[in-house]
């Protein structure tokens, strides 16, 4: 895979797992794969897809910068 | 408050202190440990009650520091590598660069899993009043060390001299991503108590051809975070604890993160030239010990005396 394509991809993940960190994090609806009240905010699931995110976006800088 | 009023549970904790932080490095699953040993001695499933969780978790946070303690150079070294390769944009931005990130990415599998997975398993493997299928479980774990090890004896140079064996092999910088992120998928399973986690990294580390010192190495530093992590959320728990409790807690975690510390200054000692056998061995037979005990308590063939 070139390193263009990987960091275009990783973008695209790094966005996505930021987009479901904000899902996690407002209350009021249902939340899929949760244990306890569904329509609560999780806040583990907030901070674990945001550090994903921002993890994934540094490294679409590393798959450019190898490009 | 007068801690000689709860001298039986202050004695208790301390033996969970111990039992804990040594089970949590030694490749003999802490979490199979601490549901088998508290069953044998008729505590029955105590780590998961409500009233022993803020407990629990000051003894995961001992473990935590005790690795950070030990490791702290390392970690000192992995931050400043994240932030200037973060900076950066490369990977050479800093010698530990590759390290910092191949923890990163094989910490993800197990997050992830932990997110997702933690709750039902769980619900799965404690809900019966003895463990029977951790007990199972440890056995497979055994096995699983000994296959491992019988697998790198196959792959060894010819040679005599332990450490030339040793040298043979790779060093952590030397992994891929893919083999990192293995590494953390293989951690994934030490979710099922019985199965250890140090020891399931170490020998999908040893898969991926690390020496036995490093693939330890690569085990620790990948578990500091996880249990920091992991004792760092339920710290809420702690906030409605009566002070009592809080003070056995605390002792609880002094006395865990000095048997943790003891136990990985052994480890890392021992793994130079060491082998996982012992600890296959003793899993194996303590797995089908308490397995033999407790299946037919389960059957309601016999009891504990106590």
């Amino acid at each position: 895979m070139r390193g263009s394509t990987l960091s275009t991809i990783l973008v695209v993940v790094g966005i996505l797992c930021i987009a479901i960190a904000i899902y996690y994090i407002i209350p009021g609806f249902p939340h899929l794969f949760t244990f306890s009240d569904p329509n609560k905010s999780h806040t583990t699931h907030f901070i674990a897809f945001l550090a994903a995110g921002i993890l994934a976006l540094i490294a679409s800088r590393f798959a450019r910068n190898a490009a | 408050m007068d801690l000689l009023n709860h001298l039986p549970e202050l004695l208790q904790v301390l033996f969970l202190a111990v039992l804990q932080g040594v089970t949590e490095l030694f490749p003999v699953s802490s979490l199979g440990q601490s549901i088998i040993i508290p069953g044998l001695l008729g505590w029955g499933n105590l780590l998961t009650s409500e009233t022993f969780l803020p407990i629990l978790v000051m003894l995961h946070l001992g473990t935590a520091a005790a690795l950070l303690t030990f490791f702290w150079r390392d970690w000192v070294e992995l931050i400043t590598a994240f932030f200037k390769t973060a900076f950066a944009g490369r990977l050479d931005a800093h010698p530990q660069g590759k390290t910092i990130w191949l923890l990163i990415v094989g910490t993800i599998p197990v997050g992830l899993a932990g997110l997702l997975l933690n709750d039902p398993i769980k619900a799965i493997f404690f809900s019966s009043q003895w463990p029977v299928i951790p007990a199972a479980f440890l056995c497979l774990n055994g096995a699983i060390l000994f296959a491992g090890e019988q697998l790198r004896r196959r792959s060894e140079p010819d040679v005599h001299d332990r450490y030339k064996q040793e040298q043979a092999f790779k060093r952590i910088p030397q992994l891929t991503f893919l083999q990192a992120t293995l590494i953390g998928a293989a951690q994934t399973f030490a979710l099922i108590p019985g199965i250890s986690r140090s020891g399931i990294s170490m020998v999908a580390g040893m898969g991926a051809r690390l020496s036995h010192a490093e693939a330890a190495r690569f085990s620790f530093l990948l578990a500091t975070p996880v249990i920091l992590l992991a004792g760092l959320l339920e710290v809420p728990k702690l906030f409605h604890a009566p002070t009592t409790t809080l003070v056995i807690a605390i002792i609880g975690a002094v006395v865990a993160g000095i048997a943790a510390f003891l136990s990985v200054r052994f480890l890392t000692a021992y793994f130079e030239v060491g082998r996982l056998t012992p600890f296959a061995i003793f899993c194996l037979v303590e797995g089908l010990i308490a397995f033999l005990i407790f299946a037919p308590i389960s059957l309601g063939v016999f009891s504990l005396p106590w």
